[in-house]
């Protein structure tokens, strides 16, 4: 069993791109509610213990089902009037479910923010365009390297005298001095990075990408599953649509719809299923292990 | 030239109006999409003709490097809310090395800032806008190069321009379609940020220009950009 997070990173991609488009493009609170709670639970198992504030997007969804009816006023009920404007019951369902889709992908970009690291970005997108994943690269390499750079000259500057701290003129001046030694160094070291990967044949014949993923049995059967679980929503989504103004109404037969949403929380809920279930297990082969050692010592 | 001038247009001018235009008349839900979709497509022709073109190694370096400072830039000065010198850094490297790099710092640096500052919806915005910005100051070089009224006026207007543009996000994220009110209640709202915006990409240019512009040509002197 494979954990979601250690999946090939292209599938990781399309799967992210998957929910992260049905979420946003049906309009239909149910799914908003399953979309949720496949993020939350992605979220919860990878992240551990998360902070409070991670929570915060949550407050969406009552804030779009404030706002909505304030500047919309479409909709069959009227609730009351605001300013001689009519505030309707429609107009704050159509809301919180820009609110609760809003907050779902939010949620969701969490998760992708969290699982896909730059190196697997650049995984996906060193095939379609080596040059810009080279760039990025580049950079990527050049931010901690900078960073350190710019610790060394602080420590260089103290040693003579020329960084000090007395006062916020001189904290001032003495960060902008080393940020200055810190660029012009970075730039003609960077010249001679370009000569040495000139030298290397940099210009020489196209650029191929390499990638240390390899693509495995369970890569090809969650790619299956994912990508089938779309299909069935796909076929189905006009059927799957509400329709807010004037009142609430679900443009298909609710069959189609409920098999929509079968196959979408399967397509959710697979990651987090899979993440918490292979964690589990991990630790249960670890425990199991240790226990054995245990033994082995004790007999 | 006519070529140029087409380059430009496509995607400084027609492709915001499409935007405007699509919010204002199409009576669908789903604009905040859309848009999103135009501007990665826009931001993706950008990074494709960069794909097919010739750059040179030691060109593609010095973008990097830049890029570098100015994401780090972005990073150390988290605690500051509104505080980014990314603006600041993809004019100066426009100023020098042509608007097409502008948009390369601008853009690459947004994206990646975001790995620390956290990825989202607003990410294609951000590279965009701040993209935009390296580019007009790339077609304005000869200009802002030697005026220092000038520069200042671009960097009030870019942090302006940045602050409409992220409002706008918000209103069509939050909202689903476009509400002039909610528009101006956003703008309102943020009046504060869009100033430390404004202010803050005035210092960093007057602070920054004449001693970048000078490492830069310097570079591009020595070694033959």
């Amino acid at each position: 069993m494979k954990q979601f997070s250690r999946l090939h990173p292209v599938v990781l991609f399309f799967y992210f791109c998957a929910a992260l488009g049905v979420t946003m493009f049906c309009l239909n609170p149910a799914v908003q509610i399953i979309s949720l709670g496949g993020a939350l639970l992605l979220n919860l198992i990878v992240d551990g213990k998360p902070k409070k504030r991670r929570f915060l997007p949550l407050l969406m969804i009552p804030l779009g089902g404030l706002l909505n009816p304030v500047f919309s006023h479409h909709g069959q009920t009227i609730l009351f009037f605001l300013n001689n404007n009519p505030v309707t019951l429609q107009a704050i369902y159509y809301g919180l479910n820009m609110g609760g889709t809003a907050c779902a992908v939010l949620f969701w970009l969490s998760c992708f923010t969290q699982i896909m690291s730059s190196d697997k970005l650049l995984c996906v997108f060193g095939r379609f365009s080596p040059k810009l994943a080279l760039m990025l690269s580049l950079i990527l390499r050049f931010v901690p390297l900078l960073g350190r750079r710019s610790r060394e000259s602080r420590e260089a500057l103290q040693a003579i005298g020329l960084f000090r701290e007395d006062n916020f003129f001189w904290k001032l001046r003495s960060r902008v001095r080393v940020f200055f030694a810190v660029a012009t160094s970075a730039l003609e070291n960077g010249i001679i990075a370009a000569d040495s990967m000139e030298a290397r044949g940099y210009s020489v014949g196209r650029r191929t990408a390499y990638s240390v993923f390899h693509f495995s049995w369970a890569d090809g059967v969650f790619a299956f599953v994912s990508a089938a679980a779309l299909g069935v929503v796909l076929i189905v989504l006009r059927a799957m649509q509400l329709d807010f103004y004037p009142t609430v109404t679900l443009k298909g037969s609710p069959v189609a719809c409920g098999v929509g949403l079968a196959a979408f929380a399967l397509l959710c809920l697979l990651p987090g299923a899979l993440q918490g279930i292979a964690g589990l297990v991990r630790k249960r082969n670890i425990r199991r292990s240790l226990a054995y050692g245990k033994e082995a010592e004790t007999a | 030239m006519k070529k140029r001038l087409l380059k430009i247009l496509l995607p400084a001018v027609f492709l915001p109006l499409t935007v405007v235009l699509g919010a204002v008349l199409l009576r669908e839900k789903y604009y905040a999409f859309a848009i999103l979709a135009v501007l990665l497509l826009t931001v993706l022709f950008f990074y494709s003709g960069f794909e097919r073109k010739k750059v040179t190694s030691r060109r593609l370096v010095v973008v990097a490097v830049m890029t570098a400072l100015a994401a780090l830039g972005r990073v150390i000065l988290t605690p500051f809310p509104g505080v980014t010198p990314i603006t600041a850094f993809a004019a100066l490297t426009a100023l020098s090395l042509g608007g097409e790099a502008g948009f390369m710092v601008g853009s690459l640096a947004a994206l990646l800032s975001d790995f620390y500052a956290g990825q989202g919806v607003w990410t294609p915005f951000q590279m965009f806008a701040w993209g935009l910005t390296g580019l007009f100051a790339g077609l304005l070089a000869k200009q802002l190069k030697n005026n220092r009224v000038l520069l200042v006026i671009y960097g009030v207007i870019a942090g302006v321009a940045y602050s409409f543009l992220m409002d706008l996000w918000s209103v069509l994220w939050l909202n689903g379609t476009f509400s002039l009110k909610l528009y101006a209640a956003a703008l309102v709202t943020s009046l504060p940020f869009t100033i430390i915006y404004a202010v803050t990409n005035t210092v960093l240019l007057l602070l920054l220009v004449k001693p970048f512009c000078k490492k830069l040509d310097r570079i591009k002197l020595k070694y033959g950009l």
